[in-house]
């Protein structure tokens, strides 16, 4: 459905995207995660024709799209990260609009069905800038959907939306998915997209660092857990040492208390308490919990991310 | 509703198809801002200022008339009705100024841009909703215009209500150059001083070449202005035929003296100048795109 090779923009001295390479299959919710600034809109500019790739291919339902073409997008419906109406539009007259320029001949019968599913019926009179956040969040998906697409792309969906909302929005989405249509979401945040993702792409300073199913991602941040270990007393050698062990991601200390976050399939604390006898440490306490996805994503995301990837074997 | 295939998705790659769905975009963008020109108060105001400008003058004209005694006032109405096509033809540049501009500003020209639009579409669509705006303009003017004629007993010639007729070329060629303007300035309001600026050049050259032309030489074998007086001519040569103002002005002067063929000729360098315009406009919105 899309497909990216090599996709690279570079804006001056800022490499925003870096040789990015996407699959999105037919039929599936595709969730495109990382933080700000990770070049997800970006990604998603390129896709849509808005701005050009320094290099690269871009492939959308099979064919290539180059400069100029734009006659693709008859067949995607977009949800922006900040939805903006300045027309003197009222909701319901602006999603006619866009539906006359997909094309969309008789759109009533689809508007109405969509504005009671999303609760905007009563106010489609009301003029589309003086929506609130959510409801101009939820008129944008109205928009991306009336024509009826078979491509959704979705920036932030769920940001501004109440928690209501956001169960309208995802049913709708799931509803979308199992009527054959294929999703591609851009998210910062896990747990917005972990419930119905059937793959997620794991994007961070531009480039791609894991690409998987659901379940396989849950297995690669798995390996993640969270130590917390006291000793007598932390030196500068003793956090040194620690941090330069291969299974140690991270260290943070607080006091006499140091919080490790560890990557291994294997049980490392006694090859750990080792290593701080060795260097002269007195181990107090140790004590391990697992880490949340969205934790582990965090961490993934902000430490070590680029290693992180070379350790999974992301492309 | 269409449905598309792929395999669609190369045929629309070809000419006319793609050419077909500009023009339904086109269509749906003009529809759009004439609706939204239509509820905004400027339009309004700039169809009572053209005729309320028209009315001063022949107030003033005949107040002349009656001061000097002087028997024979010719073409009356000429400056009224260059007044009001010069005053839409500006309002619809500003406006065009604005176009683009603005929405990119606020994030709502991205949005557009999801759907299936390109440059060509709405470019053209804003071309013919200011030109149908223009020609909107002049049916509410028109009739005051024949009103203060019947008022004042000064004839309102057919052949300048006939330039007036043609006057919606000019005011296309107007139109994309304020949107050109929208697309290369940087924000909405650098697209004003923008217009600002070319306003004041369209004023301060044929204005300068007349007090140039107030200037005695400054010797008797020597002037040593005649360089800035033949480039400030040329210049204002250059801007009677690029400038949409001074065609509306030349047009409906030639229309009044019923010489065809400089008509003609005007209208076909409105036609090539709004072309022209306009795909510099395009070019603008390519290379500056759409993103804020």
């Amino acid at each position: 459905m899309i497909k990216t090779e090599q996709l690279t923009k570079r804006y001056q001295n800022h490499l925003a995207v870096a040789d990015l390479c996407l699959d999105v299959r037919a039929g599936e919710i595709y969730g495109f995660l990382g933080p700000n600034g990770a070049g997800k809109t970006t990604t998603i500019h390129m896709l849509l024709g808005l701005i050009r790739p320094t290099s690269g291919r871009l492939l959308v339902f099979g064919e290539e799209i180059g400069p100029g073409d734009f006659a693709f997008k008859q067949q995607i419906g977009v949800v922006a990260e900040e939805p903006a109406e300045s027309s003197q539009m009222s909701g319901w007259e602006l999603v006619r609009f866009f539906a006359r320029l997909y094309g969309v001949e008789r759109p009533g019968p689809r508007m109405e069905e969509l504005f009671h599913e999303l609760d905007l019926w009563e106010v489609r009179h009301g003029l589309a800038r003086d929506y609130s956040r959510g409801m101009r969040q939820k008129l944008s998906l109205i928009r991306a959907l009336v024509h009826r697409p078979r491509l959704l792309i979705l920036d932030e969906p769920v940001s501004g939306l109440d928690p209501h909302g956001i169960r309208q929005v995802r049913a709708i989405i799931d509803a979308y998915q199992q009527s054959g249509g294929t999703v591609f979401i851009s998210s910062h945040i896990l747990s917005e997209i972990e419930h119905s993702a059937n793959r997620i792409g794991i994007l961070h300073g531009g480039r791609l660092l894991v690409e998987d199913t659901m379940e396989g991602l849950r297995g690669r941040l798995a390996r993640q857990q969270r130590l917390t270990i006291e000793v007598e007393q932390v030196t500068p050698a003793l956090v040194e040492r620690i941090a330069s062990q291969p299974y140690v991601v991270q260290v943070q200390q607080e006091g006499r208390q140091l919080a490790l976050v560890l990557i291994s399939q294997e049980d490392v604390r006694a090859r750990l308490s080792r290593v701080i006898s060795d260097a002269g440490g007195l181990i107090l306490k140790m004590q391990g919990e697992e880490m949340s996805l969205e934790e582990a994503f965090v961490t993934i995301t902000s430490q070590d991310a680029l290693a992180l990837a070379g350790h999974t074997g992301a492309p | 509703m269409m449905q598309i295939s792929t395999s669609m998705i190369g045929k629309l790659r070809s000419s006319p198809a793609v050419w077909a769905l500009r023009w339904r975009v086109a269509c749906e963008i003009a529809r759009q801002e004439l609706r939204d020109a239509l509820y905004s108060w400027s339009f309004y105001l700039t169809a009572a200022l053209g005729p309320l400008l028209s009315a001063l003058f022949v107030y003033n004209s005949l107040n002349f008339v009656a001061n000097s005694g002087l028997q024979i006032l010719a073409r009356p109405f000429f400056v009224p009705v260059l007044l009001t096509t010069t005053v839409a033809a500006l309002y619809l540049t500003a406006w065009a100024a604005l176009a683009i501009a603005r929405p990119r500003d606020q994030g709502a020209l991205r949005v557009l841009f999801f759907a299936p639009v390109d440059e060509y579409g709405v470019i053209i669509g804003h071309i013919l909703a200011g030109t149908i705006l223009y020609a909107a303009l002049l049916l509410v003017a028109a009739p005051l215009l024949a009103l203060l004629a019947l008022l004042t007993n000064l004839p309102l010639p057919p052949l300048l209500l006939l330039g007036m007729v043609f006057s919606p070329m000019y005011a296309a060629a107007a139109v994309a150059l304020g949107l050109w303007i929208s697309t290369v300035a940087g924000s909405s309001r650098s697209a004003m001083f923008f217009f600002g600026a070319i306003l004041l050049a369209t004023l301060v050259i044929p204005i300068g070449y007349t007090a140039l032309l107030s200037v005695p030489a400054t010797g008797r074998y020597y002037d040593a202005l005649l360089f800035l007086r033949g480039l400030v001519r040329t210049l204002r040569d250059l801007l009677s035929w690029i400038s949409p103002y001074a065609l509306i002005s030349s047009g409906l002067d030639a229309a009044l003296r019923a010489d065809w063929g400089d008509l003609l000729q005007r209208l076909a360098v409105g036609a090539a100048s709004c072309v022209g315009w306009g795909l510099l406009a395009i070019w603008g919105l390519k290379r500056n795109g759409v993103l804020s």
